[in-house]
């Protein structure tokens, strides 16, 4: 299934590398991943969701310095190719006009629809409105 | 291409006792798995070293995976010696995030 590669939203890969939410399969799907030299491709607007994220992990004071440079080091590891281009803003306009909930949502699934590849959310809201607009977009445990 | 143990070619315990020389000379130089099986049971498979330690390998966790469960282990040790309360889920900021920025537009 993910011969080609495979987009993640910034979800998927937040979770997975957070010290309290993580589970077991989602280490399974990135130990997959990373075993199998596939690769994420995403939107460049992860960088900034995943900036976020920390900044706001930090301020509740949930994550530490250590957790917040590991998870860094281990993303800025991971297989990624970023995409932010006119093809990629188009389609994810178009996606929106059709009833995607926000444009970085949409930027997730055109990214995924651009290189026909799956796309895998942990949003449900995201993953109920994007899969009659593309089939490929999986919830984690569909892809385990 | 190795072969995996599904499509290895099963023999009985006997015969690999009698034939062990040419079943040893097969699994490293042809790079066949073979099956051995007793009362119609398999029981065991034997695979070149070569190819054991390459599956051993792919078994473990990739070394970012066990820095990520490393991690996990010391928070979560951290966490039991200085309780802080709830945490915030991931999936429910970054919607957040999102909703919020869709608003401001």
């Amino acid at each position: 299934m993910m011969s080609e590669g495979v987009c993640l939203d910034a979800n998927v890969v937040l979770t997975a590398l957070s010290p309290d939410e993580c589970t077991e399969e989602k280490l399974r799907l990135f130990d997959d991943i990373l075993h199998s030299r596939n690769i994420l491709w995403m939107p460049a607007l992860v960088n900034f969701e995943v900036g976020l994220v920390l900044a706001k992990k930090r301020k509740l004071h949930e994550w530490g310095e250590t957790e917040l440079s590991i998870i860094l080091e281990v993303f800025f590891k991971l297989p990624l190719i970023l995409v932010w281009n006119k093809e990629l803003i188009l389609k994810a306009l178009g996606f929106q006009q059709q009833g995607i909930p926000s444009f970085y949502d949409a930027c997730y699934l055109a990214m995924a629809a651009l290189k026909q590849i799956p796309l895998i959310t942990e949003d449900q809201e995201l993953y109920k409105r994007g899969k009659r607009l593309y089939p490929q977009i999986l919830t984690l445990h569909e892809t385990l | 291409m190795l072969k995996t143990a599904e499509t290895a070619p099963t023999i009985t315990a006997s015969e690999a006792k009698l034939h062990f020389g040419e079943i040893l000379h097969r699994c490293v130089y042809e790079r066949t798995p073979v099956t051995i099986s007793k009362h119609n049971r398999p029981m065991a498979v034997l695979v070149s070293y070569e190819q054991w330690e390459t599956d051993e390998e792919a078994r473990k966790p990739h070394p970012l995976i066990q820095k990520i469960e490393a991690m996990q282990r010391a928070y979560q040790k951290k966490k039991r010696k200085k309780p802080h309360g709830g945490t915030t889920s991931v999936v429910s900021l970054l919607r957040e995030l999102r909703d919020e920025r869709e608003k401001s537009l």
